[in-house]
């Protein structure tokens, strides 16, 4: 079986995710030849990090994505693991639920988008986009005040290249 | 960032950071905005600015199309695409007369922009025009 897995332990600070993201983007560009899924992996992970970099009890955080083309079934799993206050705990939870469980994901992204409209602090829109756009599944489970955010997508037949390179980011 | 006059457009208004740029330019009743590079949290704050002042400028010279060419806009957060959705919501809010059509030009081999546009056309398929 082939699995391409990166695991980091790293301090997710604001200026620093967007490096964060341009490093797995490029690193997986030699073995993800689908441009639109390396892509939403790219924005998952920014959105991931992000969040720890806003939210988190401390910058400290575990990055480990796994891209199983040979698995059963084939997938790609970015999992992002940091401490959050713990009076935080509940509610992210019951979002990752929320976002997990609806029938209709683009009719909830777009009601959730009105309703961060009048939202001062940050979008609130990071983990519906990765569900949305990214069309990831999400799950999280906690110990304590850690918490595991775990996005995974379904990664079809072996890999091709579907989509013409941009040549990345400068 | 206050509006100017270059090479004869009506109006000028430009935001930049290290990673990233948006200029706006006007003729007629035409807006024409030229992003490059990847908008985060360093931006944020000013790109709400910058996308209001669109806004104002267009509802005070009845501008009717506004082209923000994407192409080279390597990556939007959610933070950033907030400001975004919330320009199209206040076009939405204007009345038939004030309302124009905000056209965005995205790089086909771009995936993520096909996926974020798409979500922006979603709020008002009527205001919202995305092409190559």
């Amino acid at each position: 079986m082939t699995t391409r897995t990166l695991a980091m332990s790293l301090q997710a600070i604001p200026q620093r995710v967007g490096a964060i993201r341009k490093f797995v983007q490029a690193y997986y560009d030699l073995v993800i030849r689908d441009a639109d899924l390396l892509d939403r992996m790219a924005m998952t992970t920014h959105e991931l990090m992000e969040n720890v970099a806003k939210y988190a009890a401390d910058s400290s955080s575990e990055l480990r994505i796994a891209y199983r083309p040979d698995g059963r079934p084939p997938c790609l799993e970015i999992a992002v693991t940091s401490r959050i206050a713990p009076e935080n705990v509940a509610p992210l939870l019951e979002l990752v639920e929320r976002l997990s469980s609806t029938d209709d994901v683009q009719a909830l992204y777009i009601q959730m988008i009105r309703e961060s409209a009048c939202r001062e602090d940050g979008s609130g829109l990071g983990l519906i986009r990765i569900r949305a756009e990214g069309e990831m599944t999400l799950t999280a489970e906690a110990v304590g005040d850690c918490v595991c955010i775990r996005a995974s997508a379904s990664v079809s037949g072996p890999p091709a290249k579907t989509t013409a390179r941009t040549g990345g980011e400068p | 960032m206050s509006p100017s006059v270059e090479s004869g457009a009506t109006f000028f208004l430009a935001i930049e950071n290290s990673r990233f740029a948006a200029r706006a330019s006007a003729e007629g009743k035409e807006i024409r905005v030229k992003m490059t590079g990847s908008a985060d949290m360093d931006i944020k704050t000013k790109l709400g600015q910058f996308l209001g002042a669109v806004h104002s400028y267009a509802l005070s010279r009845e501008i009717k199309d506004v082209h923000v060419d994407f192409q080279e806009v390597a990556f939007i957060n959610s933070c950033c695409l907030k400001d975004f959705f919330n320009w199209i919501l206040k076009v939405q809010d204007t009345t038939p007369e004030q309302q124009y059509r905000i056209h965005f030009h995205s790089h086909e081999a771009r995936a993520w922009q096909h996926r974020s546009l798409h979500t922006l056309s979603s709020l008002a398929h009527d205001l919202v025009v995305v092409g190559f």
